[in-house]
């Protein structure tokens, strides 16, 4: 039917081809059984649903003890297995909090920044991909320049010079973490419309007197969605990455709220001496959740399989 | 070529044009670096005289006239938390940036390109899943907490290497490794992929017919073949060296670098030493970028001279 | 025609033996057979064609010869015989590939490494598969560029693929098939994508090359007008099948299995060379959905009921003469 199909079709098969049946189901249905094929798919789905599931109810799970709560003659307990006991599963950091507790609460902050990044990064480069695709011209040339200049200037620079301007706060690492990323959706989204843009049914609503906006909406905007959300997926990791970096520098998230990367800075004066536990656990939550998300985008990608979007999360820089 | 390097070095310097006039504008028109200094509950008078000691007093265009002449001189103004030139302080920093960037780059390429081959030699065999998991390890894991990672076994357990800062060669194998792992563990791919598709490229396919073994094609035909992406994705690595593991990395390790420096000048408050640093670090993005075309160039003959 | 075709054990020896050679190819709807039970022999000082439309297994045949599939495919059964040594023995394969088989593909734009020169391609070839060592390297490689007609020979070794022309690109190929004197030379459709008076020096350059040297060509081509020009005998490929085999002479005269008959009846056209024949009714063969009985039937104009149950086999209709056909009966049967 078009380029994008074409480029859809996968190892597996996506046979939405000619007959065009509803599309969505048949991605569904093929989506479904690829991923029972895939282990890569299955871990990195379970990893992370559980991510969000801990994230979203965090603090109604049962038996999780309050992670603010200070008991100094309790600090820096060893986890079960090296002399602690299951009072405190993990351990407890420098101040004698729960360090399963504090994971638990961190990975709200995780979620919340990187999700609202990524959706925030995705809306305003695929718009402006669209845009600078359908309409051409002297736009096209402002808006991939705009992208280049944005690769030459990664986000955590913009980062130091925003935090140093306006002091640290989660919602400037949302802003810094988006301004990182919109320009991945710009180019594949722009790319993908100047596709679709030559193949037959664009040019045919065109003859038929279909306003150009409506065109845009009602053909290229499906056809972007499979690519869409696999770039989502794999912004979505490099968004956690960045978030704790921020946070472990300090830009971030402020005391007493916690935060994966924030908590790797408070005990890191613990690392060489009794205490390593606080920053082993809460970067191996950190690469977990990560692992699990590039899991589920390692299989995204084997399943919509475009080497464009490959290179693409490979080339880019910044965090 | 020479016109080819000729417009690409105006482009550069185009883009470094850019990067610095929005960073004036963040620090200049959204706020202002006495601003910045200051505690909030400074009194008026306390402001004003710090924004005319700072010169920040003048209209707008002449303090941008005056930060871009300054710059193409390499005046990056004064710092008030050293009183120093800004661009000295950034300068005696570099070095020790660009040390640990050599560093990393090292540690990437001498794991990334035998990696890669050898994954793709065992295609869908057992080394090419180990290779996979190397990358995916070290790609999802924070790069602090690599670098912390080694501190604790290969500094206080083992004793092998001093913890911080920077004395001796010593000192620089684990923040290289902490940098270049995960650069490593994304070049191994890509160059996995590269050999494996050059690998079904026509003149690899006569290669084999003439009897050359698959290793003897792979390191003598394809690895050519994919050099000049493997140099591309080197100069990404080092613009993400440049501009998000060192920062985070010197911090660890107490490496005293431009990055760790940018760091304590938010901490000081000095907003013109954090800009210093940032227009440095962003020049050195562009300018690998530069080498990186005129690298690739050089290796592949027909890359276009557009 | 030069020589006396040996294909039935005549007095020449036999040095390439093909038997029942499958190779598949997995696919959404099952593993797709691009060379299926092909036997084929090429004796000494034979010059042998196969003759078919693109996607017929020409080309997978020919790697297959070498024991070389691209992935996903694979062989899956039969056997391939040089000199009695099986070669789809990785041992036997590193010794024969190159030294004793070499292949010429087409297009040499892309089968010639981009990155190396022609004197870097040829002096690997002759270091490490022949053996040379030092000064000896250059004087072979001068040879090898005079052999197929290059002139000025030094300073084409120093020139990558892309600056040269297409011809001279084929000769560079050629003469990088010759560096290692192989008794049998495989061209995959060697003049595809030439002028045409570029392919008939080429053509006419590996005529006299085989009969100096003493080689054995395998030609791969869709192009009939190669086959008659070059050729002692020919088989004719069809949805990896072989369906006629014949002497040239008598292929052309009266050609026997239905789609023989077309492939000579059909025009070449000049504005195209993409291995398409036209003239024969129907759509070109669709691998992926060929059906189980013989693949030529949906487009045969003999076709009758019987032709759908199984392929009919190859069987010899005359002396030197195997057509794989229900209508045209065996020696000996009607």
């Amino acid at each position: 039917m078009t380029a994008t199909d074409d480029t859809m079709a996968s190892e597996a098969g996506t046979g939405a081809a000619d007959a065009a049946p509803p599309e969505g189901v048949t991605v569904l249905a093929d989506l479904r059984s690829h991923l029972r094929k895939s282990k890569a798919g299955i871990s990195g789905i379970i990893i992370c649903s559980l991510f969000a599931l801990v994230a979203i109810l965090g603090p109604w799970l049962p038996l999780i003890k309050d992670p603010t709560k200070q008991s100094l003659p309790d600090r820096l307990t060893p986890p079960v297995g090296w002399g602690g006991t299951w009072a405190h599963p993990l351990g407890t950091d420098q101040l004698g909090r729960d360090i399963l507790a504090r994971l638990i609460d961190g990975a709200r902050i995780s979620l919340l920044v990187s999700v609202t990044a990524v959706i925030i990064a995705a809306i305003l480069g695929t718009v402006l991909g669209l845009v600078a695709g359908y309409i051409g011209g002297r736009i096209d040339t402002l808006i991939v320049s705009a992208a280049d200049v944005q690769m030459a200037f990664p986000g955590v620079l913009a980062g130091l010079i925003l935090v140093a301007a306006f002091g640290p706060s989660v919602w400037l690492v949302i802003i810094v973490v988006a301004i990182s990323s919109w320009m991945v959706f710009t180019r594949v989204g722009r790319n993908l419309v100047l596709t679709l843009k030559t193949s037959l049914f664009v040019e045919a609503s065109e003859l038929s007197g279909t306003p150009s906006s409506r065109v845009m909406w009602r053909h290229l905007l499906p056809n972007l969605v499979s690519s869409l959300i696999t770039l989502c997926v794999l912004e979505l990791a490099a968004a956690i990455l960045a978030e704790s970096a921020f946070a472990f520098l300090g830009f971030g998230v402020q005391p007493p709220r916690s935060s994966w990367g924030l908590m790797i800075q408070q005990g890191r004066n613990y690392v060489t001496g009794d205490g390593w536990w606080i920053v082993t656990f809460a970067g191996l939550a950190i690469a977990i959740v990560v692992l699990g998300v590039n899991l589920l985008s390692l299989w995204l990608q084997s399943f919509n399989d475009v080497a464009e979007r490959e290179q693409i999360i490979l080339e880019r820089p910044g965090a | 070529m020479l016109r080819w390097l000729a417009r690409r070095i105006i482009a550069a310097a185009l883009v470094v044009f850019v990067v610095t006039s929005l960073v004036f504008v963040v620090t200049h028109v959204f706020t202002d670096p006495a601003t910045v200094s200051l505690p909030l509950e400074a009194s008026e008078e306390h402001r004003a005289q710090r924004r005319a000691a700072l010169g920040i007093d003048r209209p707008l265009g002449v303090q941008y006239w005056d930060f871009v002449s300054g710059l193409v001189v390499g005046d990056l103004g004064e710092s008030f938390w050293q009183n120093q030139p800004a661009s000295k302080l950034v300068l005696e920093r570099l070095p020790a940036t660009l040390k640990l960037v050599a560093g990393a780059t090292a540690v990437t390429v001498l794991l990334a390109a035998p990696m890669g081959m050898l994954a793709a030699w065992w295609e869908r065999r057992f080394p090419d899943h180990a290779v996979l998991g190397f990358s995916m390890a070290s790609i999802s894991a924070p790069p602090f907490w690599i670098g912390y990672l080694l501190i604790i076994v290969f500094a206080v357990q083992l004793g092998w290497v001093p913890t911080f800062g920077s004395r001796g060669f010593a000192s620089l194998i684990l923040p290289s490794f902490a940098i270049g792992l995960a650069s490593a563990g994304r070049l191994a791919q890509m160059t996995r992929r590269g050999i494996v598709e050059e690998l079904r490229k026509p003149y690899a396919v006569t290669a084999l017919s003439r009897g050359f073994s698959r290793s003897y094609t792979i390191v003598h035909h394809t690895f050519r073949n994919v050099a000049s992406g493997f140099v591309t994705m080197t100069g990404w690595e080092l613009t993400r060296m440049f501009t998000g593991y060192t920062v985070v990395i010197e911090v660890v390790f107490a490496w005293p670098g431009v990055g760790r420096l940018a760091v304590q000048a938010i901490e000081g408050r000095d907003l013109i030493l954090v800009q210093a640093a940032v227009v440095v670090l962003a020049t050195l993005v562009v300018v690998t970028n530069l080498l990186v075309d005129i690298a690739r160039r050089m290796i592949d003959p027909r890359v276009e001279l557009a | 025609m030069s020589g006396a075709s040996p294909n039935t054990g005549g007095s020449t020896e036999r040095l390439l033996e093909v038997k029942d050679l499958t190779v598949g190819f997995p696919t959404r709807d099952g593993i797709v057979r691009g060379v299926d039970r092909l036997t084929l022999n090429v004796g000494s000082h034979e010059r042998l064609g196969v003759v078919g439309e693109s996607g017929s297994g020409k080309s997978v045949m020919g790697l297959a010869i070498l024991g070389m599939v691209l992935p996903p495919g694979r062989i899956m059964g039969g056997s391939v015989r040089w000199r009695g040594e099986d070669v789809l023995d990785p041992a036997v394969a590193g010794r024969v590939r190159g030294r004793e088989i070499a292949m010429i593909f087409q297009d040499p734009m892309v089968s010639l490494n981009p990155l190396k020169t022609v004197g870097s391609q040829l002096r690997e070839l002759l270091k490490r598969r022949v053996g040379l060592q030092g000064p000896a390297i250059r004087r072979r490689s001068l040879e090898l560029l005079d052999m197929v007609g290059i002139a000025n020979a030094g300073e084409r070794l120093r020139a990558y693929a892309y600056e040269l022309s297409g011809g001279m690109r084929q000769r560079v190929m050629i003469a990088t098939a010759l560096a290692c004197e192989p008794t049998l030379v495989i061209a995959d459709e060697p003049t595809t994508g030439l002028d045409v008076t570029i392919q008939d020096q080429i053509l006419a350059l590996l005529h006299d090359l085989s009969t100096e040297l003493g080689m054995s060509v395998l030609m791969i081509t869709h192009d009939l007008g190669v086959v008659a020009q070059f050729c002692d005998r020919v088989q004719v490929m069809y949805a990896g099948r072989i369906v006629e085999r014949a002497p040239i002479n008598e292929m052309f005269a009266d050609p026997q299995h239905p789609y023989s008959l077309g492939l000579l009846h059909s025009v070449p056209r000049v504005d195209r060379d993409d291995g398409e024949l036209t003239g024969i009714p129907g759509e070109p063969l669709d691998r992926a959905r060929f059906p189980p009985g013989c693949a030529f039937e949906p487009r045969c104009s003999e076709a009758r009921g019987g032709c759908r149950d199984a392929p009919p086999p190859l069987l010899k209709t005359a002396d030197r003469r195997w057509v794989a056909c229900y209508n045209r009966p065996a020696e000996g049967s009607a």
